[in-house]
């Protein structure tokens, strides 16, 4: 189930949108947010952008380290903040934890004899 | 008299062996220096990806120990009414957990471009940031973590990589990417794919269904415990969780899976040992440029080796 956060309508600014210099001052995080997919993680100045946004961001920037698809495709990974999965429309807020989660796929797949998937997956490496 | 060992020469960055009987080879320091540590060749010129706090190696096994910090994750987990436990059928939905650090020691050997992930790779707990080699380990108690029945020759705690398309991974012929690309694949395959009670019909069990048997706390006493206590007490409260202890440290870990990769360094107990590599890395050297058809018979250099050691 994905919600919209209300609360996130008027975002605040930091550094990255203009804001006001004493406030950065006051919050040396203001503007950063962390962006996370699989072990890459970043804090990039990206906070009160919506989370389509920051998809179209990196896939300008920062196609090297996470894989946002193709543009103008279906978003082919769900965006988590502090655990919540939420929906495009979300305005991140400075120095919250955005993750991309890639929700495709499971684990152990067939049912396998033991040592045999085991050595499947790593006998002779 | 003449010396009963060989003696070896270094003159700039040239090694020079030459054997009791007086034949001589040479080779260039780096080329000794990198036949004594297999495998780790340009290692120190890589870009670690975030996470990574230990390298570790030996032989041609390299282990790199990722740990991710304490935080709510949002899984896709096996629902209470999946038709089926795991396979095609089987139904998830998703569910958010706090847990404390969870550290991915992933393993490298050898592979056609170089180190390349290997299938034995482990996962666990720990409710402080690593600091040593000597810190603690605690098992995951996370479906799809498997516990084999017996320890000898198996992981502690193996994370399932069947599904893993480590062959697209092995293609990439830059080290660095490879390696940097193969750990992204391993954790998102951990974190990402679907949990399932694959490990307790595979394997003995998963460290998620040992943890809740073994009553450790309330608040993990399953799936649904986890996400309330998540929900009420934050994240941090997964620290204070007694997770089952390994009773071993990392480093002892790290240890196992050397053994089990039968992982061994060069051994060099003397000056003939550093000399054989000598004389055998100068023959080689001798051969390759020259692109001559095998020859019928040794060398003199070649059969000599054997001779003098």
């Amino acid at each position: 189930m994905e919600r919209t956060r209300a609360n996130h309508e008027a975002p605040r600014m930091g550094p990255a949108g203009g804001g006001d210099f004493n406030d950065v001052a006051d919050d040396p995080a203001a503007g950063q947010i962390t962006v996370s997919q699989g072990v890459f993680c970043e804090s990039l100045p990206l906070a009160g952008e919506t989370v389509a946004g920051i998809r179209e961001r990196i896939r300008e920037n920062f196609a090297d380290l996470f894989d946002m698809g193709p543009a103008g495709g279906e978003a082919v990974s769900v965006a988590v903040i502090d655990g919540q999965p939420v929906d495009d429309n979300t305005v991140v807020q400075a120095g919250e934890f955005l993750t991309f989660v890639m929700h495709a796929g499971v684990k152990g797949l067939a049912p396998i004899p033991s040592r045999r998937r085991y050595r499947s997956a790593g006998e002779g490496d | 008299m003449p010396p009963q060992t060989a003696t070896i020469t270094i003159n700039g960055n040239t090694v020079e062996a030459r054997s009791p009987e007086g034949v001589t080879a040479s080779i260039p320091l780096e080329k000794l220096t990198k036949h004594l540590a297999p495998g780790r060749e340009n290692i120190e010129k890589f870009i670690l990806p975030g996470g990574v706090r230990f390298v570790l190696s030996r032989g041609e096994t390299i282990v790199w120990v990722h740990q991710t910090p304490p935080r709510r994750w949002c899984f896709k987990w096996l629902a209470a009414d999946s038709p089926k436990p795991f396979g095609s059928e089987a139904k998830y939905r998703r569910v958010t957990i706090a847990l404390p650090y969870v550290c991915v020691l992933a393993v490298f050997g050898p592979g056609r471009h170089g180190p390349q992930l290997t299938g034995k790779n482990e996962c666990f707990f720990t409710n402080s940031a690593l600091k040593s080699l000597d810190d603690k380990m605690l098992y995951p108690a996370l479906l799809n973590c498997s516990k084999f029945k017996t320890l000898n020759g198996h992981p502690l705690s193996w994370i399932c990589t069947q599904y893993l398309q480590r062959d697209a991974l092995m293609a990439i012929p830059d080290t660095n990417e490879r390696m940097s690309r193969s750990l992204d694949a391993l954790v998102k395959s951990l974190f990402d794919t679907g949990f399932n009670l694959s490990s307790e019909h595979n394997e003995e069990t998963s460290w998620f269904s040992a943890t809740v048997a073994a009553r450790i706390d309330p608040r993990i006493a399953g799936i649904e415990t986890w996400e309330q206590a998540t929900g009420e007490e934050g994240p941090l409260f997964a620290l204070r969780i007694p997770w089952l202890e390994t009773g071993f440290t990392l480093g002892q870990i790290v240890e196992r899976i050397f053994v089990n990769q039968n992982a061994q360094d060069v051994k060099i107990t003397s000056v003939n040992d550093l000399a054989r590599i000598v004389f055998m890395q100068s023959e080689l050297a001798r051969r390759r440029p020259q692109r001559k058809p095998p020859e019928t018979e040794p060398s003199k250099t070649t059969a000599n080796i054997e001779k003098i050691f």
